[in-house]
């Protein structure tokens, strides 16, 4: 049996990975791939509770995360997309009509 | 009893009907209605003559009159069916013979206006307004009670108003107007009060109703004070209405009206009311019950004002030059002439009446004769003095003389009226004027204070007659001293003009054939006095003596006037003469005291009223705004430094707060995510800071 | 010595895990960091099945491996003129 230390030390490492993807790339796709790491790094803490605890509802918890990071997923590149086609670039520090 | 007796409303309808058709359709009608208004008052006239005839033969020729009301509607319900007032019409001798004299001198008067008005403007006016004048005088002398009098009255106040004012352009016409109106109102109004008195102590104002009730409530509700009071009130009204000192100024100012208006005011209607309601007031003067004690302190007032005043207009109209002035200051002193009579009658009837003896109404026909015959010899001269006037256009005799050549006809007619008004035998003015002096002197018998007013009257017959040949001498002897060619006026007028001169010669020796003028008016008995005639020989001395002095003061201003021989300056030379003439011409300040009373006392009261508005009431109201305005202030400096202070103050630290933070929404998503991930490190390092203190917490208590 | 065989699978897989993400957020190249990414979560998915849970795994590879990498790859490919090109001042064009 692995230790949950382990697991857990291999889940902030890529959490932290993926907040250092999101936080300094300035390309949206790099930043959405990012997100998609920080979320596989806590369905990875879903599914290892769930097996050490010997209850599946952590499975259960971990498939709807999947779920909802490839909708999100989908959402954010078409999102992307459209503001490529208006604004031309998704360079996020070029992106500012987010401000009032 | 009158046969047909409806006709009597039917004279009041007449006029009535003229005024309302010229008042309406006046500019569609030929002459302005002047037509129209004739012919009314022709009926008017017809019908009076009449009932006059009726009440002749049944009263005045022997029998017994008794007199009749015309019973008409009731106008103000009561309670008690004898207390309602109602609009009726009197019949007796005075109300028939006042009657026909209104109503002929006014026809008189209205066909003479057909020439005398032809060439003016405003026609139609003129003519509905002197209709609604016969309607109020015939109105007055045929009410049945006070009430229905006041209000014929007013009506004719109203109309004297408006005629004196016809000329409205002229601002004379308009003051002499107003002067009018106001003046007769200060005796209208004493007139309202006594109406007023006599309901409350009669509540009855018809005048048969009130001579029947008198010696029941004597000395009860009507108080000896109150006898006194009503027929001065009454009295205070014909002072008013007839021009008497102290209300005369308004008389001499009236002549700014038409000539027809002023003959129409001082011959027929108008002044002539006064004399009539003072002759109606002997119901309360003599009460013809010796229970009750007659009011000789009215009676003394009413004769002294009469007497004074007589001679005090005469010598007035001794100094002006203006033709309608004299002789309107004429008519004022034969009015007073009039009040002398009756109250010189009303003391002797009454002294008869308390003893108990046979009343001798002489006083009473005497003032009435002479309102008979002064109407007509009035209405001449003053008609005369419109003839005059048409032809020279002026009023000033100054500019006059010489006339009798190219207006033949109005100086001879004029001459009458002269002849009559002077009282030279035997033009009326003499018969009655003889008998007013009579009376006077007989009442001095009872009171020695009437031979007093008896010299007045003799005074002033004196300078009546020098007065009234002034006028006909400067206007028709001499040489003509003004610019015009003066012509004779048309028939339409000069006719009118030889009726009446007629009438001066006539009206005085009617005495006669009625068997005293008493019958005609006689007052509770037939009254058989002839002028002249059985009299004793005291009265034919003292009617010698009025008609002695008339004659003196004709050759006087023949004197005068006619061939110079005593030039008029010499009265004016001596210091005294001449204060005297300027006191005349100026007619003794009276007019002028009235102004000053005005200015000073009326004005003044008027502006201390108005400084006590401006200062006081205004300064309260302004103090009261004011310290509205300084609390209003307080409050806005409050609503303003304090409430909106603080509301903007914290709307402005929400803008700059908003403003401070708005730096911080950058739109950058990175720099969102920064905040993100710091506010997840600072919950994650609370939770272990928090858990390690209760750690610790717990680690101490152990 | 008893190896603890299950260990060192997760030990290198974790290794492989943490290289490939590294790659994905510092690669310049956005295609490749798609494919790295790709092969990371497959990997987690192993790790997965080291925990026993086999459904879990089954779901990771189809969409990690099937769905989600080409969406990504679309995506690049609609945001760029080339696809295969250098990213701009930090990677745009």
């Amino acid at each position: 049996m692995i230790p949950l230390q382990y697991e857990l030390l291999l889940s902030a490492m890529l959490l932290c990975i993926g907040l250092y993807g999101v936080l300094a790339r300035r390309n949206g796709i790099i930043v959405l791939m990012s997100i998609e790491i920080i979320l596989n790094a806590s369905i990875l803490n879903f599914v290892a509770f769930s097996s050490y605890s010997g209850d599946a509802s952590g499975q259960v918890f971990a498939l709807l995360g999947i779920a909802v990071a490839a909708a999100e997923a989908a959402v954010g590149l078409a999102v992307f997309l459209g503001i490529y086609q208006t604004h031309g670039t998704i360079e996020l520090d070029k992106i500012r009509f987010l401000k009032w | 009893m009158i046969a047909y007796e409806w006709v009597v409303w039917l004279i009041l309808l007449f006029p009535l009907a003229a005024f309302v058709l010229i008042g309406v359709l006046g500019r569609y009608l030929p002459e302005g209605g002047g037509h129209v208004a004739v012919g009314a008052m022709a009926g008017s006239f017809v019908l009076s003559l009449y009932v006059f005839i009726q009440v002749l033969q049944q009263g005045g020729l022997g029998g017994a009159f008794t007199p009749q009301t015309i019973e008409g509607f009731v106008w103000i319900p009561s309670l008690l069916p004898e207390n309602s007032i109602k609009i009726s019409l009197l019949i007796d001798n005075l109300s028939a013979l006042m009657l026909v004299l209104v109503s002929f001198l006014c026809l008189l008067i209205f066909i003479y206006s057909l020439g005398y008005m032809h060439e003016e403007e405003g026609k139609p006016r003129y003519y509905a307004e002197v209709s609604l004048f016969a309607t109020g005088m015939l109105g007055t002398v045929s009410a049945d009670n006070f009430l229905q009098l006041l209000i014929f009255w007013e009506i004719m106040g109203l109309c004297s108003y408006l005629l004196i004012g016809f000329w409205d352009r002229k601002p004379e016409a308009a003051a002499a107007a107003k002067k009018a109106f106001l003046v007769t109102r200060i005796g209208d109004v004493l007139f309202l009060v006594g109406v007023l008195v006599i309901w409350n102590v009669f509540a009855t104002l018809s005048f048969g109703e009130i001579q029947r009730k008198m010696a029941s409530l004597y000395p009860g509700t009507l108080t000896p004070q109150l006898l006194t009071l009503i027929p001065l009130l009454l009295f205070g009204g014909a002072v008013g209405k007839s021009a008497q000192f102290p209300l005369h100024a308004w008389l001499p100012d009236a002549m700014e009206g038409p000539t027809t208006v002023s003959a129409l005011i001082h011959a027929a209607t108008m002044v002539k009311a006064g004399v009539y309601l003072t002759a109606r007031a002997f119901i309360f003067l003599v009460p013809l019950s010796s229970a009750v004690e007659p009011p000789f302190t009215a009676i003394l007032v009413i004769a002294a004002i009469g007497g004074f005043t007589t001679l005090f207009a005469a010598t007035m109209a001794v100094v002006n030059f203006d033709i309608k002035r004299v002789l309107a200051f004429s008519t004022i002193s034969q009015l007073a002439y009039m009040f002398l009579g009756l109250g010189a009658g009303a003391y002797i009837m009454a002294t008869d009446v308390s003893r108990g003896e046979a009343v001798d109404s002489a006083g009473y026909s005497a003032a009435l004769y002479h309102l008979f015959n002064h109407a007509f010899f009035k209405a001449l001269l003053f008609l005369g003095a419109g003839s005059v006037i048409h032809a020279v256009n002026t009023n000033d005799m100054r500019e006059m003389g010489g006339l009798s050549k190219p207006l033949p006809v109005t100086s001879k007619v004029m001459l009458f009226g002269a002849l009559a008004l002077a009282g030279i035998v035997p033009f009326s003015g003499f018969f009655s004027k003889g008998e007013i002096l009579s009376v006077t002197f007989d009442a001095g018998s009872l009171n020695s204070g009437f031979y007093l007013l008896w010299a007045l009257g003799v005074g002033t017959a004196f300078l009546t007659a020098f007065y009234t040949f002034r006028l006909w001498f400067m206007t028709f002897r001499g040489e003509y001293r003004g610019h015009q060619h003066p012509h004779e006026s048309p028939p339409v007028m000069t006719v009118p003009l030889m009726i009446l001169a007629g009438f001066t010669l006539v009206s005085g020796l009617l005495a006669y054939p009625m068997q005293g003028f008493g019958n005609l008016v006689f007052f509770q008995r037939p009254e058989a006095a002839f002028p002249l005639l059985g009299v004793p020989f005291q009265h034919l001395l003292l009617e010698g003596v009025s008609m002695g002095v008339a004659v003196l003061g004709l050759a006087l201003a023949w004197a005068v006037y006619a061939t110079k021989r005593v030039p008029a300056e010499r009265f004016t030379a001596s210091r005294g003469g001449a204060f005297i003439h300027r006191m005349l011409t100026k007619r003794y300040w009276i007019d002028d005291a009235y102004d000053a009373f005005g200015r000073t006392v009326v004005y003044g009261t008027a502006r201390a009223l108005d400084w006590f508005d401006r200062r006081v009431i205004d300064g309260i109201v302004n103090g009261v705004g004011r310290a509205g305005v300084v609390v209003a202030t307080g409050t806005d400096r409050f609503d303003r430094q304090v409430v909106d202070g603080a509301v903007n103050a914290i709307s402005l630290e929400t803008v700059r707060t908003s403003l401070r933070l708005r730096q911080r929404q950058t739109g950058q998503v990175q720099s969102y995510a920064w905040v993100v991930v710091l506010g997840i490190v600072v919950v994650i390092a609370l939770m272990f800071g928090l858990s390690f203190l209760q750690r610790w917490w717990s680690g101490l208590g152990r | 010595m008893d190896v603890d065989w299950e260990l060192i699978a997760f030990l290198v897989l974790g290794a492989f895990e943490v290289i490939g993400s590294i790659l994905v957020v510092t690669n310049k190249r956005m295609v490749r960091a798609a494919f790295w990414l790709a092969m990371t979560l497959v990997t987690i998915g192993a790790i997965y099945l080291l925990f026993l849970s086999e459904f879990v795994f089954l779901i990771q590879v189809i969409v990690y491996a099937g769905a989600v990498p080409v969406l990504f790859v679309f995506g690049i490919m609609l945001t760029r003129r080339t696809i295969m090109d250098e990213a701009g001042p930090e990677g745009g064009p």
